[in-house]
């Protein structure tokens, strides 16, 4: 049976998926949160996706992977995701590696819920 | 970089397993952190990238064959953090990679590892043979 790496709520029609580990850096960790994450998708209602960081003190490149899958399906499915409360220290390794152009990153829940009420802000 | 002359204070070899890299991590920054003067942006660099070189070593390497070893090597100063991590594999040659920041490739999932390396450490370098690398950490006196 897999651990709950996430917290899922809904403000309105916006999916929010707050992530509880601390370090995304273990294959099963990362697989584990990587498909609760894919799974939301499934649900036809959950089509606005906010996943919060603020948690996370640690990520490495396989969790990055992770969430390019996700945003590939996100896509498929015509779903809206963004990122929030990213770590200063993770976000260099979004800007380095230009994922920072890829997904539409806000600091905190808020700015992402609000961005959210702008039509096309999500990549 | 040259590597001759290093003086390692501390060397270990173990089977492909990361849960084994993990504990050599968490020793590694433990041992930054005694000394106090590395910064929490520097610590975090050099988790990254030894992370990543360990990774490397093990999946990309070793193929996560527990029968080969990893080899590693640390030297920690309150100026410089250097690592040596040395895999059983074939090698790569890291020049070959594709750019993972080039827009063709962006959106590949894999790829990241090597550049996170480069660019978290102030130093790296590959031998030869492409199975092991050296990479330091100089620590910013102006922190």
């Amino acid at each position: 049976m897999s651990t709950q790496r996430i917290d899922v709520k809904k403000v309105a029609d916006i999916t929010i998926a707050v992530c509880r580990d601390m370090k995304l850096n273990d294959d099963l960790v990362i697989q584990e949160w990587g498909d609760q994450l894919l799974a939301l998708l499934d649900d036809k209602s959950c089509r606005k996706v906010l996943i919060n960081f603020e948690r996370v003190l640690f990520m490495s490149s396989s969790a990055l992977r992770a969430i390019i899958t996700l945003n590939k399906k996100a896509k498929d499915v015509a779903a809206l995701l963004i990122l929030c409360g990213i770590d200063d220290n993770i976000m260099e390794a979004f800007r380095i590696t230009r994922l920072d152009t890829v997904f539409t990153i806000k600091k905190t829940e808020d700015d992402g819920i609000r961005s959210f009420t702008v039509a096309g802000d999500a990549k | 970089m040259s590597t001759a002359g290093l003086n390692w204070t501390y060397e270990t070899s173990f089977p492909s397993s990361i849960e084994h890299a993990h504990a050599l991590i968490e020793e590694s920054l433990a041992e930054l952190r005694q000394l106090a003067c590395w910064s929490d942006r520097e610590v975090f660099a050099v988790q990254l990238a030894l992370e990543e070189s360990f990774i490397n070593a093990i999946t990309h390497g070793n193929k996560s064959d527990k029968g080969k070893m990893v080899h590693f090597a640390r030297q920690v100063t309150p100026e410089v953090a250097r690592f040596r991590i040395e895999d059983e594999g074939p090698g790569f040659e890291p020049a070959n990679l594709p750019d993972p920041t080039d827009p063709r490739f962006i959106d590949i999932a894999s790829g990241r590892g090597v550049l996170l390396i480069r660019s978290f450490m102030s130093n790296v370098d590959y031998n030869e043979k492409g199975n092991a690398v050296v990479m330091e950490k100089v620590r910013n006196k102006e922190q």
